[in-house]
């Protein structure tokens, strides 16, 4: 039936065999904290994953969108540099035009002949006769153009238009192209173009011809916006003497301005740009407006003109703008998929390790048939399966344990029932014989003592004594099986009272002691009566038996509030006793001193304690040898408990009312 | 007070020891009396209803009575002399080893005139029994005996 108990059970762990089911009642100090750990590891999967999630898109969109961007700009870019040099070649042809008139004009014969024969004879004739050439040609031109001849002095002697016939002009020897407010034939307020050129004979300069142009043409080409968006603008720019510029050209945004506009000479200007350097792309500039525009500027050397084809940046990255926002959009909506995606996965993983959790939670609070029901079939699931085998092995092992433990109690119990049964049939069924053998020696003393020989009269005493002895002794067994049988009922009992009884029953024997005691303030205690009075008579009793023969005996009670008991002390100052007999005193029948010195079986003390621990108390005693004793024994505090469970029915009523 | 006639006992005992002693102390007791012995509950009430070979004897002044004996015990004994008219008023003294509180209350149920535990010790004893005769055969007043 019982296991060997060489035989190691199979579970139980090393160093935990007197411990016995460790795990069983046990809650370690984590399980509050339980809950945080799972969230926490869904926080962090949270974490971990959308975040990660979430800042590798946001870099695959700041990619997509510089890449775009890179894009777009290129296009832009494009797009204007196309602009630009298709207006540039049209300015180019547009000159080209206005050089082949004046070519035509210089190399005409019959100009060249009529002028060095008018400048020769100041003939009338010649001069009608070149204004009349000059009149056709502009009038052949269509525009608001006009053809002036000048003498070598500069002075005007022949043109289209006959008022200007005796003008000077500023500066007839300038060969090219100049655009200024005096080339437009003097007389208006807009700037023209005017282009000159020598008309040479026989080698030598014999005077000059200049076309004036106004600005229809070149405006023309560059202030055509169908198709440049909002922003979009070409204007000319010219150097101007102080080292400035001026527009050429009228400006989109100008709002009927001025044409002149001085700029200032400021590199990050794109007028200024565009005529210091030949040609460019740029991204950065500023306009006359002070707006950031992509711009294409090229140097058009004829005329020391820069021709600026630009847009504004916000325009041009509009499609950009719009980029962003779709990526912003994408990346929120990606991120909200991701982050539920996580939380749904993360559930998904981390429900199962909650369950196994509180199953395995339960299972430490003894609850030992938990087990877990996981439908996975990975490696969570296979924790779940092999946290059921181990599960049910220490159910198993457990149940077992406890069978044994109960059989083994039972056995226990039963033994110790018997023993008592046994102390207390044997201490009361020999009362009877023992009555026979101690009355009878008794009256053989009384009648024939001093009627037989000396001898018989000394076997009679010893007969008598040691019948009298056994008496007490049985007495004393019978007592000591007795006690701590709760055949009293517990009560409450004031211990104050308890002791004024004890130490009532010894009044007599410590007032010829000469003894005083002091007792301090004593609890209310559940117990029996009978047997805590036996407890303190005993203690006292001892106390004042074995007092010092050097000073009067003087007792100590006291208590003192320990846990879920109450801690009393006796206290003497009587002889003491070695510490290494300290646990011998309460076996019973154990003296330590001779017969003739103390009197007694050695019950007292044996007693006490069957009783204090039958109560559920301890004992022990501390003491120096010639000083003093202490005896300190424990008595549950039930009272706190009765009156604790009293206030949970008034709870209960009040909740029910 | 003091009683003019020897006085008649009833010692319903088992124990021919404690017959003796019983005996012993009654002897020397101050009033002479005359013991009857019965030795178990049977023969006792034979003894009272003179019946058989105790067909003269004498109506006890006393009973004293052990409980535990052979075929009937004191209990039961006790139960039929309180239940009887004629014998209930004849007190007894349980007289008895037990020191249980289960005894001493059923033998008060059972109307016991009072109930002893024999003392251990000899000299005790003596006293217990000569105090017994001294309060129920002296200083008591008890009806007097009825003819039957």
């Amino acid at each position: 039936m019982s296991r060997n108990p060489t035989e190691p059970i199979p579970w139980q762990l090393p160093g935990s065999s007197s411990g016995g089911y460790a795990v069983h009642g046990a809650s370690g100090p984590n399980w509050l904290s339980l809950s945080r750990i799972r969230s926490s590891m869904q926080a962090k999967l949270i974490v971990g994953g959308a975040g990660a999630s979430i800042i590798a898109l946001s870099l695959i969109a700041a990619v997509a969108f510089f890449v775009t961007k890179d894009a777009i700009s290129d296009t832009v870019m494009n797009g204007l540099n196309a602009v630009a040099t298709t207006q540039h070649q049209q300015i180019n042809s547009l000159f080209a035009h206005y050089q082949d008139e004046v070519d035509s004009i210089s190399t005409d014969t019959h100009v060249t002949q009529s002028l060095r024969h008018y400048i020769a004879t100041g003939d009338h004739v010649d001069r009608l006769v070149l204004n009349q050439i000059l009149t056709d040609r502009a009038s052949k031109s269509g525009s608001e153009e006009s053809f002036d001849l000048h003498n070598t002095t500069g002075q005007i002697v022949a043109s289209s238009d006959p008022s200007h016939i005796g003008e000077s002009a500023t500066d007839p020897t300038i060969e090219g192209f100049i655009i200024d407010y005096a080339s437009n034939g003097l007389s208006s307020s807009l700037p023209g173009i005017r282009v000159s050129g020598p008309i040479i004979f026989d080698g030598r300069t014999v005077g000059y011809v200049t076309v004036h142009h106004d600005l229809v043409d070149l405006s023309y080409i560059v202030t055509r916006y169908i198709g440049r968006r909002d922003t979009g603008e070409s204007v000319i720019v010219q150097r101007a003497e102080d080292g400035d510029a001026w527009f050429v050209t009228g400006l989109r945004f100008n709002n009927g301005g001025d044409f002149y506009r001085p700029i200032e000479e400021n590199p990050d200007r794109v007028e200024i740009r565009a005529l210091s350097q030949g040609a460019g792309r740029e991204t950065d500039l500023t306009d006359y407006r002070g707006a950031t525009v992509y711009s294409v500027h090229q140097y058009i050397e004829i005329a020391d003109i820069g021709l600026i084809v630009k847009i504004d940046e916000s325009e041009a990255l509009s499609r950009v703008g719009g980029l962003t926002r779709a990526l912003t959009l994408a990346i929120i909506g990606v991120s909200i998929v991701i982050v539920i995606t996580t939380i749904f996965i993360s559930r998904r993983l981390v429900s199962p390790i909650s369950q196994l959790t509180q199953a395995a939670d339960k299972f430490s609070r003894g609850e030992l048939s938990s087990r877990v029901y996981l439908e996975s079939t990975d490696e969570i699931g296979t924790l779940g399966l092999t946290f059921n085998n181990m599960a049910s092995s220490l159910q198993s092992a457990n149940e077992t344990l406890e069978t044994k433990v109960d059989e083994r109690t039972a056995d226990l119990k039963r033994s110790n029932q018997d023993l008592e049964q046994f102390a207390y049939v044997a201490s009361h069924d020999l009362q009877e014989p023992l009555r026979m053998v101690s009355s009878y020696t008794q009256l053989l003393s009384k009648r024939y003592t001093g009627k037989l020989d000396s001898d018989a009269d000394e076997f009679i005493s010893f007969a008598v004594d040691g019948a009298k002895r056994m008496q007490t002794l049985i007495n004393d067994l019978l007592t000591y099986s007795r006690a701590g049988r709760s055949d009293g009922i517990l009560k409450k009992v004031d211990t104050s009272w308890i002791v004024d009884q004890a130490l009532n029953h010894l009044e007599s024997r410590i007032e010829t002691a000469g003894g005083t005691v002091d007792v301090g303030e004593l609890p209310d205690v559940v117990a029996d009566r009978q047997q805590l009075m036996s407890v303190f008579q005993n203690l006292i009793s001892n106390s004042i038996k074995y007092r010092s023969a050097n000073r009067d005996v003087h007792v100590e009670i006291s208590a003192e509030r320990i846990a879920n008991a109450w801690q009393f002390s006796v206290k003497d100052n009587g002889i003491g006793i070695d510490s290494t007999f300290s646990d011998r005193i309460f076996t019973i029948f154990q003296r330590l001193h001779g017969r003739e010195e103390y009197q007694g079986t050695g019950i007292g003390l044996a007693v006490v304690k069957k009783i204090v621990e039958r109560s559920g108390g301890t004992i022990r005693m501390e003491s120096e040898l010639g000083e003093g004793s202490v005896f300190i024994f424990t008595v549950i505090d039930r009272v706190s408990d009765e009156e604790s469970s009293q206030d949970d029915e008034r709870n209960d009523l009040r909740v029910a009312s | 007070m003091i009683s003019v006639s020897q006085v008649d006992i009833l010692l319903v005992e088992d124990s021919p020891g404690d017959v003796r002693l019983t005996m012993e102390a009654l002897a020397d007791a101050k009033i002479s009396n005359n013991i009857t012995v019965a030795s178990d509950g049977i023969e006792a009430l034979a003894v009272l209803r003179k019946e058989g070979q105790f067909a003269d004897a004498v109506r006890p002044d006393l009973i004293l009575l052990d409980l535990n004996m052979p075929r009937m015990d004191g209990r039961e004994l006790l139960g039929i002399i309180k239940e009887d008219s004629d014998l209930k008023n004849i007190p007894v003294v349980v007289l008895t080893t037990s020191q249980s509180e289960a005894d001493i209350l059923e033998s008060y149920d059972l109307r016991a005139n009072c109930y002893i535990t024999k003392p251990v010790d000899l000299d005790q004893f003596l006293v217990v029994v000569n105090s017994i005769q001294e309060f129920w055969l002296s200083i008591v007043k008890l009806p007097t005996s009825q003819a039957a």
